[in-house]
């Protein structure tokens, strides 16, 4: 996002219930998400290639009120404002098809049931990204994670190494499967699941093995998730989860008060750590 | 040579460009004539060696720029790369460039090689267009194999070559292969910084770690040999993933032989690996033609046995098809038959114990509930008889026939009927609590969570209901009738349509998440188990698919109709075939553990219980097998 050297931070919220009772003591359908976005150049870096885009709605229908949103978080590489470019571009074309393929249909159409299935909708999202780069950025590329709320399930779409977490019950878990080589030996079973956190700070994750904009044919991580009462999300890029150990990342989010408190604290961690890369968190609860 | 082809631009790793020029005299001795390839931090001349003013000799000449660094490292490096030189030039073998000398120049170190007068195989496959015959391949291999195990011999310790890719192996003038590269570029390699994309491709997974072995230049020559065959540039795909791109879906002139060679030198683990490349030689060459058969003790993992026999525990004869599947309560095994009887059998032995008589004939799931059997027939009729007896409790009738099983929860019955109804009945007494219509028959068998029914119709719609009264919560419209039964995982209803789709709908709202499609009508009904979908299809096919995505594990194509449901127990999921097979697969990878014929269609879904499977066919029997096999 920008390249100022201070945090810059968005929240929407719904209007707060008036009396401290839950949305289903009190009978009255409410909708509570709250979500807020952080992104930060680093201590190091000389630009921001990291870019994101997040969105909330409420609609009321005769089933009641239904939440969408949509989250994104991309790292660009490329350097030389090609890194910069990629990712917002990735960020605008997958944007842009997933309003119109999605998210505008759903609203005129009866009971919100979308055309498509939505996770081919979020594929068709990342190839118009990947042939848009290609054509515009030829020497840009960049990693992208998509999260699309649509009432109580997420629709996950994923190139790279940006990692979407599920705060659920206490633990922080890991949706996303980073596409690096060092992940990959993981996978193999060449490396132990105890030694993986640590090498969160090794040099072999920066290898990449798909993004946005590569040369190849793109493919893709689809995933779907069933979300609960008092869930989380935090979607970042690796300038957060590379510089910030996860427990502490943890204790952070289920001390901040706030989304927004939430993703300036992750920030002022990861630029505590040494700021070594651009960092862009979204934080969102989406039952309040 | 560093010939990062992926995206290098996109790296700190910006080429080394070519900085000396033709003319130029590099060293007070070797004329520099020609460019012959740059790649990554290196670049290859060709030159004239002026020491030889009265002959014309000319010499390749590796030039290696070095990363900048600190001193100390620099010192270790350069010392690093005299002594991998020393130990190069003091090696003789026709399909080893010879070194003639090297030094260092400014920021560079310098090579003098013997000059091959050829093309690498990388450049061949790429004019070639296409994958290479496995008579050509298996020649190139042999020689590959005989060079490696010279390098792996050498005392005091194996010389290993760290780098084998089809742009490292020559053909040369003769047809005869060289090794023109060893790894001795990778000494001088920076740190690299940032993100970036590409990794090598060839490489086994320890040496990312580090370790470099005889038996990593034996998987990188499988991976080479892969890419040779395939055509697929494997640092293109993600790491180490040879395993899901077979040879032979890719090159028929593959053998089965070559295939379990290559896949063998590919494994993961070292220790799985031939354990010399002399080992790998020796397997390869009766494919070469020269001499005898393939020896079987080197294939340890391709069985080509004809399928084990499996024996029934028992087998039950009716009188008529059996399309029901079974259920099992308290040891006694239910199942209907189009002999209109529900039958009620020992499960241990088979011994009948009881039958009971409906007016119509039997395709339906029997529902044991308690002391009582439930359960649909073609007479149009739900019936509720005794599970010790056979005796008739009750009869609930409808405007159909019952094709539909009934769920029993919260003491009810869920069932549909030709008629286009869904209903709801008391389970004691067959009192009806509800009844939804839809437009065409309901021959789907409804899932049920919590206060939701899911079930389909022939109009092409999923109905979501409220449980207690059958008011609708949500439907969806697939492009064709609904006969398979949903099921309902990971808070989706997954269900097939004969429009040839299987649907993920989200359970509360009833969007579709994924869906996949199969050639034919999908009438089966899914399963699950951990994050797999199973469902067979009128194609002849059963599919494992990812739960989450629905993209296609793996597929095991039987020789006929897959409408029967699969049923997943332990490492192996079972169905049956309209060619009359009862399958039984690893679930995991879908390979086939065995198969038993019968003697007529199976429509009939297994039940595995206790170890045992199973199943009615349509040659009036009903089989136990043992799930082993």
């Amino acid at each position: 996002m920008g390249k100022k050297r201070r945090t810059t931070t968005e929240e929407a919220e719904t209007p707060p219930a008036p009396a401290p009772v839950t949305a289903e003591e009190s009978g009255i359908p409410c909708a509570r998400a709250l979500f807020s976005m952080a992104s930060h150049i680093g201590m190091v870096r000389e630009e921001n290639e990291d870019s994101a885009f997040a969105w909330l709605q409420h609609l009321s229908t005769h089933e009641g009120l239904q939440t969408v949103g949509l989250f994104m978080v991309a790292d660009g590489m490329g350097g030389h404002l090609h890194g910069e470019a990629a990712s917002r571009l990735a960020v605008q074309t997958a944007g842009e098809s997933l309003l119109r393929h999605v998210i505008l249909p759903s609203l005129s159409s009866e009971a919100m049931t979308p055309a498509v299935p939505i996770q081919e909708a979020i594929a068709e999202a990342f190839q118009a990204a990947h042939q848009r780069l290609q054509e515009k950025v030829p020497d840009g590329a960049t990693t992208l994670t998509i999260v699309l709320l649509m009432g109580k399930r997420i629709y996950v779409g994923h190139a790279g190494d940006c990692r979407l977490y599920l705060l659920r019950g206490g633990e922080l878990r890991q949706l996303t499967r980073d596409h690096s080589l060092l992940h990959r030996l993981f996978e193999l079973g060449q490396i132990d699941p105890e030694e993986l956190e640590a090498l969160d700070q090794d040099a072999r994750r920066n290898a990449l093995y798909r993004a946005v904009g590569q040369p190849n044919p793109l493919e893709i991580d689809l995933a779907s998730h069933s979300l609960l009462a008092g869930d989380g999300l935090v979607l970042c890029s690796d300038g957060l989860w590379g510089a910030v150990p996860r427990a502490e990342m943890k204790d952070i989010l289920q001390q901040a008060p706030t989304p927004a408190d939430a993703c300036q604290a992750l920030v002022a961690a990861a630029n505590a750590h040494g700021g070594p890369d651009n960092i862009t968190v979204i934080v969102v609860h989406p039952a309040g | 040579m560093e010939t990062r082809r992926d995206v290098s631009a996109k790296t700190a790793e910006q080429s080394a460009g070519t900085h000396l020029q033709p003319g130029q005299v590099l060293h007070g001795r070797y004329q520099i004539l020609r460019v012959l390839g740059t790649g990554g931090m290196s670049a290859v001349y060709e030159a004239r060696d002026l020491n030889f003013p009265n002959v014309v000799r000319r010499c390749a000449v590796k030039e290696i720029a070095i990363a900048p660094t600190k001193p100390l490292v620099l010192a270790q490096q350069r010392e690093l790369f005299e002594r991998e030189a020393n130990l190069l030039a003091s090696l003789s073998h026709p399909a080893i460039p010879k070194i003639y000398d090297f030094f260092n120049e400014e920021e560079y170190s310098y090579l003098v090689l013997e000059l091959i007068h050829g093309e690498d195989l990388e450049t061949i496959l790429r004019r070639h267009g296409g994958p290479l015959p496995q008579s050509i391949v298996v020649r190139w291999a042999i020689e590959i194999c005989e060079v490696l195990h010279f390098l792996h011999t050498r005392q005091p310790e194996p010389i290993v070559f760290r780098d084998m890719k089809p742009s490292n192996v020559m053909l040369n003038e003769y047809g005869h292969i060289v090794l023109i590269d060893f790894g001795i570029a990778k000494i001088f390699r920076g740190e690299e910084r940032g993100t970036m994309i590409g990794t090598e491709g060839y490489s086994p997974p320890e040496q990312y770690r580090g370790i470099a072995t005889p038996q990593s230049d034996i998987y990188s020559l499988g991976a080479t040999l892969h890419h040779l065959l395939s055509g697929c540039d494997p640092t293109k795909e993600a790491p180490f993933t040879f395993h899901q791109r077979p040879l032979r879906q890719y090159n028929p002139t593959v053998s089965p032989e070559l295939e379990a060679i290559i896949m063998r030198a590919l494994a993961y683990e070292a220790s799985e690996r031939f354990s010399t490349a002399e080992e790998m030689r020796r397997a390869l060459l009766p494919l070469a033609g020269r001499a005898g058969q393939p020896d079987p003790a080197l294939f340890p993992t391709v069985r080509i046995s004809s399928e084990p026999a499996v024996q029934p525990l028992w087998t039950f004869r009716c009188e008529d098809e059996v399309r029901s599947s079974p259920r099992v309560a308290d040891g006694v095994l239910y199942i209907g038959c189009y002999d209109h009887n529900l039958y009620a059998l020992r499960a241990d032995n088979g011994q009948l114990l009881w039958k009971f008589p409906t007016e119509g004939g039997i395709a339906a799931t029997p529902a044991p509930w308690e002391d009582l059997v439930i359960i649909g027939s073609e007479d149009g009729a739900l019936y509720a008889v005794l599970a010790a007896s056979g005796r008739q409790v009750w009869r609930f009738p409808t405007q159909g026939r019952v094709r539909s099983s009934a769920r029993i929860a919260y003491n009810h019955a869920f069932f549909g009927s030709d008629d286009a109804h869904i209903y709801a009945v008391q389970a004691r007494s067959g009192k009806l609590l509800w009844k939804a219509v839809t437009s065409g028959p309901v021959r789907s068998s409804p899932a049920i969570a919590d206060e939701m029914l899911v079930v389909g119709s022939e109009d092409g719609y999923v109905y979501a209901l409220q449980l207690q009264r059958g008011t609708l919560l949500w439907r969806y419209f697939c492009g064709g009738g609904v006969v398979s039964s949903p099921l309902l995982w990971e808070g989706m209803v997954i269900v097939g349509s004969t429009d040839r789709y299987l649907y993920a709908l989200d359970v509360h709202s009833g969007w579709p998440v994924w869906r996949f499609r199969a050639e034919k009508p999908i009438i089966s009904s899914p399963a699950g188990m951990g994050d797999t979908i199973y469902v067979g299809s009128a194609d002849g096919n059963l599919y494992a698919l990812e739960s989450g995505s629905g993209r296609l594990r793996w597929k095991y194509s039987t020789g006929g109709q897959v409408n029967s449901s699969p049923a997943v127990a332990g490492e192996a999921v079972y169905v049956g075939s309209s060619d009359g097979g009862v399958y039984c697969l690893d679930a995991r990878t879908g390979k086939l553990r065995w198969k038993f014929e019968t003697q007529g269609p199976v429509v009939s879904s297994p039940l595995v219980h206790e170890g045992v499977v199973f199943i009615g066919s349509l040659d009036h029997h009903v089989y136990a097998l043992p799930a082993a096999g």
